[in-house]
């Protein structure tokens, strides 16, 4: 297949171009931002995410196009709404209407964020009602919706994730890579909460695993929403545990009882509508994952 | 009203609120019609109102934004530029000000509208994706949804607004009007919609009542009452004299569509002053004035 890939030089872009690039599938890779050196994949550019390049690219006739880009990170997000909007929801828009007026019609597939449903203790389904919190939220709400739009009035066929909390090498931040972090640098440190907050945290190897297949079985997306996540909850405080006892160092945490503006008490998510789509795919187990991560930093 | 601002003063409805409400500031980058006496407070654009931090203000009424469906869609980014960005905006502005009421303006056309005949309320199904300009005013909504907790809003879903106005509009009274008075022939696209059709001044009071009540969330403006096009042309070809004659072409909009006013009326006790009739009269008396 031919695949481009939208944000290639992020986290969960980066690893889905080189799953892509191994396979023997012939991987586009662009961003708006900066290249990323490390990876080995020979067309990637840096480009304007405007409409004329994104008809320009679409000329190559890709089968498969993936929107990974935008700002990735709530932190950033937290003061100023319009870099959200312009990195992310002005340049899909661009792109949906590049692709609304080129003859290549590939599927779209949009990654958007657990986020934008917003504070629910439930285990999320798609169908539950969004409340984002935070502009990072908002923005991926915004774009899901620019996507439902195109899908059904321009005949695209455009699918969305919704990403929750991933972790892995080459990650520098979220709860994982800092309490890493400070494990490794400091003997008594402070995590963000109460600790009984509960992430689906998924590592990235299966999450990628998730998102091929899915993209793989559903060709033409109609506007389809998809959690993609582990499907296995655990609280904070326990991730925590579990990475102290694998530096195997004597260091003391605690928490700091207060959560940032955008964070919420619990993410867990209801994966049956992936799952009855891709079906049984083994999952790295979590003291693994978590292995393999600390012992990349 | 001192306390009560409304931005976008230079369009069709902002002057008809200013006139009848002269206590209301106006705030743009374009000054109102000559004959208001409302303040004015000049700003270049929406990206610094730093200026208005000294201006007392608690009520905010948003006008801005594009009512132009036929552009908008031709292009999708006109209405996001036009109708999604500036409430941004503004939204981020207010935020850090303690506002009581902040109103703006989305359409009927939000509605799925899955019973033509049957009014619908602010409890109908939506289908936000129908066109590029509805789908413009659902990301206002969802917009205004985001702030709510830092800016309560009342979003209103307002009907086939009508009235005088100088400004060449693509609307179908305004066009009639416009026509009525420089060509011979006059056309409508079709003369069988049934729509509601409420005169400005009404709507104003419906606004200025509304933005002075507890209320926050959507409301429906109309008069609950709908007449097919035709009732309309027919008022129209009476008062001026000429004949105004269908091209039986299809419209964008429903055929039947009818308000459900009720929460409205719960909200404020309003209820309109002018018929159809009466409404058009007056706006052909005015507009005669100005050509």
């Amino acid at each position: 297949m031919k695949i481009c890939i939208f944000g290639g030089n992020g986290f969960i872009g980066s690893n889905l171009a080189n799953y892509y690039h191994k396979n023997k599938h012939k991987v586009y890779v662009y961003t708006q931002t900066k290249v990323n050196k490390n990876l080995k994949i020979k067309n990637n550019f840096k480009i304007r995410y405007s409409e004329k390049n994104f008809t320009y690219i679409l000329n190559k006739k890709f089968d498969l196009v993936y929107f990974l880009s935008g700002n990735s990170n709530q932190e950033t997000s937290k003061s100023d709404i319009y870099y959200d909007l312009t990195s992310t929801f002005n340049t899909f828009v661009n792109l949906l209407e590049a692709v609304k007026k080129n003859k290549s019609k590939p599927p779209i597939w949009f990654a958007s964020s657990v986020v934008v449903y917003g504070s629910n203790n439930k285990p999320l389904k798609e169908n539950f009602e969004r409340n984002p919190i935070s502009y990072y939220a908002l923005t991926k709400y915004l774009c899901e919706n620019a996507g439902k739009f195109y899908n059904d009035n321009f005949n695209l066929n455009i699918g969305i994730m919704r990403i929750f909390s991933t972790f892995g090498p080459g990650l520098k931040k979220l709860v994982v890579y800092d309490t890493i972090k400070k494990i490794n640098s400091i003997n008594n440190f402070k995590v963000f909460g109460t600790g009984n907050e509960i992430r689906d945290l998924a590592f990235i190897d299966d999450q990628i695993k998730t998102i091929t297949t899915l993209c793989n079985k559903i060709k033409k997306p109609q506007g389809d929403i998809f959690n993609i996540a582990a499907g296995k909850p655990y609280t904070i405080k326990n991730i925590v545990k579990k990475l102290v006892k694998i530096s195997k160092k004597k260091v003391l945490f605690s928490f700091t009882k207060k959560r940032r503006s955008f964070d919420t008490k619990n993410f867990i998510a209801d994966k049956s509508k992936t799952n009855k789509i891709i079906g049984f795919i083994k999952k790295t187990p979590i003291d693994v994952a978590l292995k393999k991560t600390y012992d990349s930093n | 009203m001192k306390n009560t601002v409304l931005f976008g003063g230079s369009g069709f409805f902002g002057p008809i609120i200013l006139k009848k409400y002269p206590n209301i500031i106006s705030i743009g980058r374009t000054k109102p019609p000559k004959e208001l006496k409302n303040k004015h407070i000049q700003i270049k654009n929406l990206n610094n109102l730093r200026k208005l931090d000294s201006i007392n203000f608690d009520k905010v009424i948003f006008l801005i934004g594009s009512s132009n469906h036929h552009i908008i869609n031709k292009n999708v980014n006109i209405g996001i530029k036009y109708n999604f960005e500036p409430l941004i905006k503004i939204m981020e502005y207010l935020k850090n000000r303690k506002i009581k009421k902040f109103i703006c303006f989305t359409t009927i056309l939000l509605y799925k509208n899955e019973k033509p005949g049957k009014s619908v309320s602010e409890k109908g199904k939506t289908d936000p994706y129908k066109n590029n300009y509805v789908f413009s005013k659902h990301l206002m909504e969802e917009t205004v949804n985001f702030y709510k907790k830092s800016v309560p809003s009342i979003i209103v879903r307002l009907c086939n607004i009508y009235g005088y106005s100088k400004l060449k509009r693509p609307d179908l009274v305004p066009t009639i009007m416009q026509d009525v008075f420089k060509k011979k022939k006059i056309f409508v696209w079709n003369t069988k919609p049934v729509r509601d059709f409420i005169f400005a001044e009404d709507a104003a009071d419906a606004v200025v009542k509304l933005v002075n009540s507890n209320y926050t969330g959507v409301v429906n403006i109309g008069t609950g009452k709908s007449y097919p096009v035709e009732t309309l042309t027919n008022i129209i070809s009476s008062v001026s004299k000429k004949q105004i004659l269908s091209k039986n072409k299809k419209v964008s909009g429903p055929y039947k569509f009818l308000t459900n006013i009720n929460l409205l009326k719960k909200i404020t006790k309003w209820k309109p002053k002018y018929t159809l009739k009466k409404g058009l009269v007056k706006t052909y008396n005015i507009m005669k004035n100005y050509y």
